[in-house]
């Protein structure tokens, strides 16, 4: 792979990370619903990242650092995103100006992940091996029983949340959930959290409801044995077998309550199936125009705190929701896109359409040359 | 009688489970879905969600091992085949069939 000179080993090895997703996403191995990423990334990147920009250089301004800037954007998976977008055509922005936004970004990652930014060892790791064995020993802790009823109802649980999660992000951005780990507890046994939050954002949907759904964050720290869990940096999860006849010991907290039993785990199931029924039956029939729209303003949702901070509006300007109703000649673009970027693989290994589509970002980037 | 395979695809999730297909296509046809049905679709959704929950397998024509219907599988324990190109047009909503997640196989 060409490197060219002056390029950061840093940007390169977190094009090499977003390469690996972008070829198993087209080799049809990653989730794509309602629309593949990089429909939506070509149709939003050239107005959001402006404004992620500005907001990042606010912040800055204002004397906020890395650390303070990256708790307010909840997690690294939804950060790692905005590789995508810094990947795309940039218009009316320097070099210098992505090339700080970029290096900002992986900044922000690598204070969450410290030792793998990009998950090259297939591990999220957010704690580090003693705080997750702090919090195995914390007491709480439930134990399926070998009948493996609690660990179905923690499966269950777990779907569910997560489809509600993409429901509310509109696929795979990471807003509202983290999972990570695995972290080794030496003992023969791994854990694996999943973090759900931002279960309520009623100003984007009109279904998330205090009274719909009564918790804002619910957490699962899962202990396994015999399983190896798999994870990339946007936190798609590969497991080596199912779930749950490995599942050794959970704690669930709801609001920092723990569910103390099985019974109890079986309601917030009830409650979770509720919440997705009512979710499904809101946006049943929605068109994807609709689903366009409702990407942007969750997009705008996520800056909310930031730019409030900042003493701005944080809503989605009339201009930028009016482009949804263009999306034809987007999606037609982005669909040629998409086509160039699989014809380009064709025939390739593994490892060269990585290497290929890599250099394309980078060329993308440093050099301003469009591939789509 | 011997079984016969009728579709292929990748081993998504493992086990072995006998049920009645339900072919989804599209949102509105969860509710065909009783407990214990084989869940048939190009592909899953969350809008899939409360079939997925009475399914006793998942198979379909999209997707591989890091796929939505692959990951759900694993989730919730049932088999799982995904990527088999064909399904929901070899498969007829109540025929009778084994889902192999080990092998990644659907058999009469």
């Amino acid at each position: 792979m060409g490197t060219g000179a002056g390029y950061s080993p840093r940007i390169v090895d977190a094009y090499t990370a977003v390469s690996r997703h972008v070829v198993a996403g087209a080799r049809g191995r990653a989730p794509a619903w309602p629309f593949s990423i990089l429909e939506t990334t070509i149709f939003y990147s050239k107005f959001f990242s402006k404004e992620l920009i500005d907001v990042m250089k606010g912040l800055e301004a204002q004397g906020y650092g890395t650390d303070e800037i990256a708790r307010l954007f909840y997690g690294p998976s939804a950060v790692s995103h905005w590789l995508y977008l810094a990947g795309f055509p940039f218009e009316g922005l320097s070099r210098e100006d992505v090339l700080h936004f970029i290096e900002r970004t992986i900044d922000i990652v690598s204070f969450w992940r410290r030792t793998d930014p990009f998950c090259l060892e297939w591990r999220n790791a957010i704690w580090t091996n003693r705080q997750a064995r702090e919090s195995a020993s914390r007491p709480g802790f439930l134990e399926p029983a070998p009948d493996g009823g609690l660990a179905k109802v923690v499966g269950r649980i777990n779907m569910v949340a997560w489809q509600y999660c993409l429901l509310l992000q509109i696929g795979h951005r990471n807003y509202s959930h983290e999972f990570h780990g695995p972290y080794d507890l030496e003992n023969g046994e791994s854990l694996f959290v999943r973090e759900y939050f931002n279960l309520r954002p009623s100003e984007i949907w009109a279904f998330a409801t205090h009274e719909a759904i009564p918790f804002q964050r619910m957490t699962i720290i899962e202990a396994y044995e015999g399983l190896e869990i798999k994870v990339d940096m946007f936190n798609h999860m590969l497991a080596s077998s199912s779930l749950t006849p490995h599942l050794r010991r959970v704690m669930i907290l709801v609001d920092d309550s723990i569910v103390s039993n099985e019974k109890r785990a079986g309601d917030l199931l009830d409650n979770w199936i509720g919440i997705i029924a009512r979710a499904n039956e809101f946006v049943r029939g929605y068109s994807k125009e609709d689903w366009v729209r409702k990407v942007i303003e969750m997009k705008y949702w996520l800056l909310r705190h930031q730019k409030r901070i900042l003493g701005r509006d944080w809503g989605c300007p009339a201009e930028v929701v009016a482009l949804a109703g263009d999306y034809a000649s987007v999606e037609e673009m982005s669909g040629r896109a998409i086509r160039g970027q699989i014809a380009r693989m064709k025939g390739y290994s593994e490892e060269d359409a990585i290497a290929n589509i890599t250099q394309m970002y980078l060329d993308n980037i440093y050099e301003g040359k469009m591939y789509f | 009688m011997a079984e016969k395979i009728i579709v292929k695809g990748v081993p998504a999730s493992p086990g072995r489970v006998r049920g009645r297909v339900k072919v989804l296509r599209g949102p509105a046809d969860v509710d065909k879905m009783r407990e214990g049905d084989v869940l048939v679709a190009a592909e899953t959704t969350p809008e899939y969600t409360l079939g997925i929950l009475r399914a006793a397998a998942i198979v379909t024509d999209h997707g591989g091992i890091l796929s939505h219907p692959a990951i759900v599988a694993r989730e919730i324990g049932v088999p799982g085949v995904v990527g088999t190109g064909n399904a929901t047009e070899l498969l007829r909503d109540d025929m009778e069939v084994t889902v192999d997640g080990d092998r990644g196989w659907v058999l009469t």
